[in-house]
């Protein structure tokens, strides 16, 4: 009778051992961006990315076979788009989430609710936040998705040439005049880009500054009698899904009509990527800086 | 005591039935393997995401009809609803100064809105508190002000709000059952049970009360007392009800006039028929909300309205025809 309890006994403390030795090779623990610790298993298989950008930034990491989920926003690169939906970022169905038996789910701080983040961890399952508020935050994003994933030279480089371009382009314009923008992030009503955004990091890097940038808030409302009153050298819209404003559709509004930067058709249109904290925005940056300060980049400059 | 009992028996099958509807579908054996102790997926979901969601919604949907039953009698108003004194825009301004300060800070959006709606509940008592008395009409009145004050707060706060905690407020504003996680369910239930019990007992005094005041004073009624405990016992619905689930429309309105139709206007039936059905018709509500475009969730408010309407207008007219 004893012996056979120090069997079981035996029997159950090894099994006990060789889970958590199991354990202790599957799991990393990584600080994410609210500070938690999080156990994440090696190498996820299963990821569901909670933002447009993060699906981006999984796949331009080259695992976009690992993700298993994606919300309804995100359309890129297009394979994305067939992956199944878990519905919104501020709305994501659980349940639909729950069934895809993910490892990992990416989140962003920004985007997306702390009480989504809060029930998806009493789920049990690996949550990991993402914050990208500023530009530096993106090529942080990149290291910290790569290590999460189990590609961090993957996301370390991502991030050096995200850093590298950026830094590139923002030294070509270090010699121009400072353009003063107002960027054009919604119509009506007239939403524009303060200080202490990556929009307006991107634009600082690109030789512009926003007609809004000593506003304390991040997304200004601006009203059209201070718009022509400061007057911007440029206008930059950022286009998204079904808000693609013309030239003739600016005249339409009153007083713009009035702005010098519409007589002179100084409009600068950047796709929604603009708007995604993602890999695409190092494009992004140099697009608006070949736009804004197109002798900086003539005569065969870099 | 029939009517209650075929009105629970015919509750608890919907709750059978909502358990099985949802964005994932499972068949019977997943849902009895879920029951006796397979821990899977089947158990996760059913157990840990649909059914306190579902529990929620019984005791939001009940504690609102209870809440518009007893405003209807207070305030002497068939237009009265658990909302009509400003309590869920006080619980919206809270939920919202919670987003704005602490945006991170889980659990504390629907302490915030308990606290909007209970602050609200006193102010407005203190101006309809007149003569040494609550009068119904200054009651109301203070009400309505009350709210469409606060509501003026609120679309000025909406203007610094970004673009997330924007959608954040706008669900909550439509009413929003999917984030049960943060809210402590045995609380909800607690409170309902004892605030539901409180208007219970008042139900024969309120039943003197619909032939006017002074008839309920010659009866012996205390009415000042009643309207006290009356008013307290919704206020609590109310803002237990909005804290948890947000401001969802119509069953406070609706619920209690569906059952007037049906059962009459005593207050000692109407009150516990006008919390199972208002647990029925939200726990439906919500089934539909969370399965019909899933995985997108409708807005549990809309769905409400666009069941209730047609059904009271049916009602209505059989009964004006009757």
């Amino acid at each position: 009778m004893t012996l056979k309890r120090c069997i079981a006994l035996g029997l159950l403390l090894l099994a006990a051992n060789a889970s958590a030795a199991n354990l202790a090779n599957a799991a990393n623990v990584l600080t994410d961006h609210f500070g938690r610790r999080v156990s994440i298993p090696d190498h996820p298989k299963r990821i569901i990315s909670l933002a447009p950008s993060l699906t981006e930034t999984l796949f331009a990491l080259g695992v976009g076979d690992r993700v298993v989920g994606v919300t309804d926003y995100c359309d890129y690169p297009a394979e994305a788009s067939s992956r199944p939906k878990i519905g919104g970022m501020i709305n994501p169905n659980l349940e639909r989430l729950a069934a895809l038996h993910p490892d990992l789910v990416l989140i962003t701080k920004e985007g997306n609710r702390r009480d989504t983040l809060n029930a998806i961890e009493h789920l049990n399952i690996p949550i990991f936040a993402i914050e990208t508020a500023r530009l530096e935050d993106i090529s942080r994003m990149f290291r910290d998705v790569g290590r999460a994933i189990g590609k961090a030279a993957a996301g370390a480089s991502m991030a050096a040439a995200l850093d590298q371009r950026v830094a590139r382009v923002h030294s070509a314009v270090a010699g121009q005049p400072a353009r003063r923008v107002l960027m054009v992030v919604w119509l009506q009503p007239m939403v524009t880009v303060g200080h202490g955004t990556f929009l307006s990091d991107m634009l600082d890097r690109a030789g512009a500054v926003s007609i809004a940038d000593t506003e304390s808030q991040p997304w200004p409302k601006l009203s059209v009698e201070e718009i022509v009153r400061s007057d911007p050298d440029y206008i930059v819209v950022t286009r998204s899904p079904g808000f693609a404003p013309t030239r003739d559709d600016l005249l339409k509004l009153p007083g713009w009509r009035e702005l010098t930067a519409v007589k002179q058709d100084r409009i600068v249109n950047l796709p929604d990527a603009a708007q995604r904290p993602g890999p695409r925005i190092g494009d992004m940056v140099e697009t608006l800086a070949r736009a804004l300060h197109s002798s900086a980049f003539a005569e065969g400059k870099p | 005591m029939i009517v209650c009992g075929t009105l629970l028996g015919l509750l608890l099958l919907l709750v059978l039935v909502a358990l099985f509807v949802g964005a994932v579908p499972f068949t019977l054996s997943d849902v009895t393997n879920a029951i006796f102790g397979q821990k899977g997926l089947a158990s996760i979901i059913l157990f840990e995401l649909r059914l306190p969601r579902i529990v929620l919604a019984l005791f939001v949907g009940a504690s609102l009809a209870m809440a518009g039953a007893c405003f209807q009698a207070l305030l002497r108003n068939a237009l009265a609803d658990p909302y009509v004194l400003g309590i869920s825009s006080g619980a919206a301004l809270g939920v919202m100064l919670a987003l704005i300060w602490l945006p991170h800070t889980s659990g504390v959006q629907a302490v915030f809105g308990l606290f909007g709606a209970l602050a609200t509940t006193g102010i407005v008592y203190m101006l309809g508190f007149r003569h040494g008395r609550l009068m119904s009409h200054s009651l109301l009145l203070a009400g309505v002000i009350s709210a469409s004050f606060l509501s003026a707060v609120i679309v000025f706060l909406m203007t610094a709000m970004n673009s997330r905690d924007l959608r954040s407020i706008t669900y909550w504003l439509m009413g929003d059952l999917s984030y049960y996680t943060g809210v402590p369910i045995g609380l909800v239930i607690a409170a309902v049970l004892a605030a539901g019990a409180l208007a219970w007992l008042q139900a024969p005094s309120l039943n003197a009360m619909l032939m006017g005041e002074q008839e309920a004073l010659a009866m012996g009624v205390d009415v000042a007392r009643v309207k006290l405990l009356t008013y307290l016992a919704a206020s609590t619905l109310t803002a237990v009800a909005v804290a948890a689930a947000g401001s969802i429309g119509f069953i406070g309105l609706l619920v209690p006039h569906l059952v007037r139709l049906v059962f009459g206007n005593d207050y000692r039936i109407l009150l516990p028929t006008s919390a199972l059905a208002g647990a029925a018709v939200l726990v439906l509500a919500d089934t539909l909300a969370r399965s019909i475009a899933a995985p997108t969730e409708l807005p549990v408010g809309a769905v409400t309205a666009v069941l209730g309407a047609p059904l009271f207008i049916y009602l209505l007219r059989r009964s004006s025809e009757a």
